[in-house]
């Protein structure tokens, strides 16, 4: 793991997604989707795509996902661990419309290269033409058969892979053919879940047992002027009346705290630790954790009260780590 | 011996979150976003995925950050600048530095 993330923060790595939800959505009403997300689907230009959330009525999140409008579908990625909740989420919900979903995990392969090298790895396999393509949009790419994103989540440069079974296998020669003088390694998926967190991209896991999605801080999946948007009235109730905040926090103790741990101010209780990684770039364990909103800023210190030992944390900005890839878009 | 990470202290607390507001309140002004400021969250990406800023935004942003608050930035500077809360930092730093934080 720890070769991946080096290879993925300084150089480039081959990812291998094949657990990663992924659906297709296509038929004369695959636009009735746009009442589920919360994003807006209608004023998404074509081959282009959105983070944004799969929600139900009363709020409660299915899946944060990225969404893509192709021609005549869309398609929607996320984490591997929500793959079945989403598929059925969104066949209740489009029963009864003229649509197809199509799980693409059974007949399509989903590869990604991520890092700073990944630019140069696409332009040796796919021509620089496709070094045009911006952050968040997708091509039909012929000369690598495939449907060809520019989209990650991790801050690194990344481009993503959508492929049918049958030609996953040659793409993924053609890459790394093409990943060679970049020294390009095959990389393993378990890497992501901590360089996602060091620049604060959240999954479904990451949302605390009792905390909503506003508390975790994603405000900006969801688009509040959209017309009807799903849970609307719910979400601008919960906007007025947030209770505990998501922050990000470092440790003083690496292998001290772990998930679920409480932190505490001069002995009173005021949050929750949901998840903690190691950072190798960092060095040392950083995490995200929930607490009273009136406390949630950063430069704040807690007590860490844990079952292993006790230590302290500090409130953090994120992104904890900075890359290269900003805003080059 | 366990290194006690230092907790800001109250008033700084409150000068940052002043800071943030303010940020925002200048973000959305000066960048004629169509949200309003209590939308973007602290940590929330400004650029890419998030708010969705470019790089014409980012100089924009670069701007104002020198007008509004005292504190010029290179252009080596804005790829620290990616969340209120980042911003926040490298503002508070550079003030400190020039002894402006608590004007």
């Amino acid at each position: 793991m720890l070769e991946t993330y080096t290879a993925a923060r300084t150089a480039v790595a081959l990812i291998d997604n094949a657990a990663d939800a992924r659906i297709r959505i296509s038929g004369p009403d695959c636009r009735r989707l746009n009442e589920f997300v919360s994003i807006d689907l209608d004023a998404l230009h074509p081959f282009h795509g959105l983070v944004g959330l799969v929600i139900r009525a009363d709020a409660s999140l299915v899946a944060v996902v990225s969404i893509f409008k192709g021609s005549g579908e869309f398609l929607l990625f996320g984490e591997a661990e929500r793959a079945e909740a989403l598929c059925a989420h969104l066949t209740d919900c489009l029963a009864g419309h003229n649509v197809q979903i199509e799980d693409l995990r059974k007949t399509h392969g989903y590869l990604s290269i991520v890092g700073p090298l990944a630019q140069d790895v696409i332009a040796e396999a796919a021509t620089e033409d496709a070094l045009g393509l911006s952050f968040l949009s997708f091509e039909d790419n012929a000369r690598l058969g495939c449907k060809l994103f520019r989209a990650g989540f991790t801050g690194e440069y990344e481009y993503r892979f959508l492929a049918s079974n049958a030609e996953v296998a040659e793409l993924r020669q053609r890459l790394e053919a093409a990943g060679q003088a970049a020294g390009m390694i095959a990389g393993d998926p378990a890497a992501f879940p901590v360089m996602l967190l060091e620049v604060r991209s959240l999954l479904h896991r990451d949302i605390a047992a009792g905390a909503n999605v506003l508390e975790a801080g994603l405000h900006w999946t969801i688009n509040f002027r959209k017309q009807e948007l799903i849970a609307g009235a719910v979400l601008n109730e919960l906007k007025s009346s947030v209770r505990r905040r998501g922050i990000m926090i470092e440790l003083a103790e690496s292998g001290a705290a772990q998930n679920g741990d409480t932190l505490s101010i001069e002995g009173e209780e005021v949050g929750v630790i949901s998840r903690i990684v190691n950072s190798p770039t960092r060095n040392g364990d950083i995490g995200l954790a929930y607490v009273d909103a009136d406390i949630g800023w950063v430069g704040v210190s807690f007590d860490v009260i844990s079952g292993r030992r006790n230590t302290i944390a500090r409130a953090i900005a994120a992104p904890t780590v900075l890359t290269r890839s900003t805003y080059t878009s | 011996m366990i290194e006690r990470l230092e907790s800001e202290s109250n008033e700084d607390t409150a000068r940052r979150m002043e800071l943030s507001d303010s940020l925002k309140r200048v973000l959305v002004q000066r960048l004629s976003l169509r949200i309003n400021p209590d939308q973007i969250t602290n940590d929330a990406p400004l650029f890419d995925k998030g708010l969705g800023l470019d790089s014409v935004d980012a100089l924009e942003l670069a701007v104002a950050v020198e007008t509004e608050f005292g504190v010029p930035v290179t252009e080596a500077d804005v790829a620290e600048l990616q969340s209120i809360n980042r911003l926040a930092d490298f503002i508070i730093k550079r003030q400190l530095e020039q002894g402006t934080f608590n004007a």
